[in-house]
């Protein structure tokens, strides 16, 4: 059995093809179960983002299997089976694995190292467990994808470097407040850049308070965001209680001044305040991150840290390669290993069938059928069966992870007349095509 | 010197390089080594403290006691404070600071007026160096706290997000460890000064009329307008940080004088 990958991604195809290739979650059980039906297909799992849409598949034949994904994608999707194939890439058996590695560790990621991808992948793969398409190949790979994408962000610093306006602007309260689920935020202005910047925050727990012009818009994203709204003549009283301020008005004139502010920290005994302005132009007063204890970070400001992160974690991707490399190597060796486990039953089966028998007619000739000595006999034949078949089985356990395990497997089949298997049999060329590796 | 106090110097050099690497090397992480190395020494020390007791070298006794004694009240304070809170960074200022101190402690000459002195005198001497070395070890620490604070800020303030910034606890969190520290150290050294005063007063050689006494009570006016100022103007961040460093700063002062003392008297 092999890994099988084809799908496509923002490198090799357009939003609109990827749209119309992408599937919701209401539609994988079926499909799922579909593709399951499909020859040539033994387990199946389809990953479906707003970057990617992949299926993958463990096939006995990868290239005829990738061939009829290719097809039922065509068909499903109504795109022209032409036009998919210049942008699908197919990967099988190493390069599937190292590529299946690296998209559930965020490598190959639009933005390297976020962390979305492995949840989806994990969804993904949840989707497949329970419409029962997960086989124990599947299974095994998904799970040890999963430990080296874990084992990529623990051994390396790809997840310590925040590249999004919300992660940056979260990572820099944090380091000014620690623990940021007893924080107040103060969201000045209720845009679409605000709603997007105060999202982490959100998720860490933070309390947001909603202040605008218009109190009736403060109202409605205060709604979207489980927070409260309050009027705009507040402003002062807001900043007073507030540790991070996250302003985006539309104004043209600064809204937030360095008297204001000023002022507002000697009411609030120099309790520290965290203001990040994404506003352009900005809300906020160059002059007031030069106050004690208040830190100011405009879009410029966080544009950079994001772009240093970014190129921190580019360095990174290069050492979780390594890793990468290391994990698909176990895991390849792990499932030559299994090639021989057939092998050895058969051969195990056979040897005891043997030996059994001639026991058998020697319990016979000697009239020890009804006897309990017959007990030593049995013992004898199992202990000829484990020594004469314990250097074998260890040579074809040791070879499998080799390149010369197949060999050795059908030659043990040859020599002892064994039932050919489907394992042993498959030898069929490896073929890469497409641009995503 | 002995064995056990070169290799105890020897164990404050290799944690001290441990977590200076760890603060300002390429690579995060060895926290761990550089924590296990620094109780390793925390646990040396306090032998050799052990051992000089046994040969009836009273670590309150004089300076050379009092200098061993700080450092290693430095080195376990930290690893206290650690336990709970990530100021693993405050390693690379305290373990080198511990290991001069030991060394310190090492070159001055033993012997000083508190092991001349009998009776209620020489108990009095040796509390106040003993509530001293505390004192100044919480100071030491808050200072060490401040330090870190002050480096903190000013990436944050200038935007230089580098790897050092990132290794570093939150402002807050320092700030609330200097606080906390200020208020327990403040208390012990208010203690060590009455003390010194009662017991130079009858010392019939030294009197009060010492710079290093005029210093420390400077230093313990700094200390007291810092908590005066956190209460009553919400004093904190850099000027708190800055004001520890300067009561600091006169502290060690004060030791170096008391040090310059006992090197021309020995």
């Amino acid at each position: 059995m092999k890994f099988l990958v084809v799908g496509c991604s923002f490198r090799t195809a357009s939003v609109d093809l990827r749209e119309r290739l992408a599937y919701s979650a209401e539609e994988l059980p079926h499909t799922l179960c579909a593709l399951r039906e499909l020859p040539d297909v033994h387990e199946v799992m389809l990953l479906s983002t707003c970057n990617r849409v992949e299926i993958w598949a463990v096939s006995g034949r990868p290239r005829h299997g990738a061939q009829v994904l290719m097809d039922y994608l065509a068909r499903d999707r109504e795109v022209d089976l032409a036009e998919l194939k210049k942008v699908l890439y197919r990967h099988h058996t190493t390069e599937a694995l190292t590529h299946l590695f690296k998209v559930t560790s965020s490598l190959a990621a639009m933005v390297v190292g976020e962390p979305q991808i492995a949840g989806q992948v994990k969804e993904a793969f949840g989707a497949a467990s329970e419409a029962g398409t997960v086989g124990p190949l599947l299974n095994r790979c998904m799970h040890k994808a999963f430990g080296t994408a874990k084992h990529v962000r623990t051994e390396t610093d790809i997840a310590r470097h925040p590249v999004s306006v919300s992660s940056v602007a979260a990572d820099l309260a944090g380091r000014v407040f620690g623990d940021l689920a007893n924080s107040r935020v103060l969201v000045v202005g209720a845009g679409e850049m605000a709603e997007l910047a105060v999202r982490r925050l959100l998720a860490d727990g933070a309390s947001i308070q909603v202040i605008n012009r218009s109190v009736e818009r403060a109202q409605q994203l205060a709604f979207q965001l489980g927070a409260n709204a309050h009027p705009w003549e507040q402003l002062r009283g807001q900043l007073l209680l507030a540790d991070i301020v996250i302003s985006s008005t539309g104004s043209k004139e600064p809204i937030i001044s360095r008297q204001l502010v000023l002022e507002v920290m000697r009411q609030r005994r120099q309790k520290p305040m965290f203001i990040v302005d994404i506003a352009v132009p900005r809300d906020v007063e160059r002059a007031v991150g030069e106050l004690p204890n208040v830190y100011l970070f405009d879009v410029d400001d966080l544009e950079q840290v994001s772009a240093e992160n970014l190129k921190e974690r580019r360095k990174e991707a290069g050492a979780a390669e390594g890793i990468l490399g290391q994990e698909v190597t176990q895991f390849e060796d792990w499932m030559r290993m299994q090639d021989a486990v057939p092998v050895i039953k058969d051969l195990r089966q056979h040897f005891t069938e043997v030996v059994r028998a001639e026991v058998g007619r020697t319990k016979h000739d000697l009239g020890l059928e009804q006897s309990a000595r017959q007990r030593v006999l049995d013992s004898m034949a199992d202990a000829i069966v484990n020594k004469l078949l314990h250097v074998p089985t260890m040579e074809l356990k040791n070879h499998a992870a080799r390149s010369d395990g197949v060999f050795l497997a059908r030659s043990a089949r040859h020599l002892f007349r064994l039932p050919s298997r489907q394992q042993e049999e498959d030898g069929e060329p490896q073929e890469n095509k497409g641009k995503e590796r | 010197m002995n064995a056990l106090l070169l290799i105890t110097v020897a164990l404050y050099t290799l944690a001290s390089v441990l977590y200076l690497a760890h603060l300002f090397g390429s690579k995060e992480g060895g926290v761990n080594i550089a924590r296990w190395a620094l109780i390793a020494t925390a646990v040396v020390h306090l032998g050799l403290i052990g051992w000089y007791c046994s040969q009836k070298l009273n670590p309150v006794a004089d300076l050379r006691g009092a200098l061993s004694l700080i450092a290693w009240l430095l080195a376990s304070g930290f690893l206290v404070t650690t336990i709970k809170s990530r100021m693993s960074a405050m390693g690379a200022f305290v373990a080198p600071l511990s290991g001069v101190l030991l060394l310190t402690s090492a070159l001055t000459p033993a012997d000083s007026p508190a092991v001349d002195q009998e009776g209620i005198m020489r108990a009095l001497g040796e509390l106040h160096i003993g509530l001293s070395a505390l004192g100044v070890a919480a100071f030491g620490l808050a200072t060490a706290v401040a330090l870190i604070y002050c480096i903190q800020e000013n990436a944050l303030k200038n935007k230089r997000l580098g790897p050092l910034f990132r290794r570093m606890p939150p402002l807050n969190t320092l700030d609330d460890a200097g606080r906390r520290l200020i208020l327990v150290g403040f208390p012990l050294f208010t203690l060590a000064l009455v003390t010194g005063v009662i017991w130079a007063i009858h010392l019939p050689t030294a009197g009060i009329a010492r710079p290093e006494f005029y210093i420390s009570g400077a230093t313990w006016l700094v200390f007291g307008a810092l908590i005066l100022l956190r209460v009553t103007l919400g004093w904190r961040g850099r000027r708190a940080a800055l004001l520890t460093v300067v009561g600091f700063s006169a502290m060690v002062l004060v030791l170096l004088l008391y040090l310059m003392r006992r090197l021309l008297a020995g």
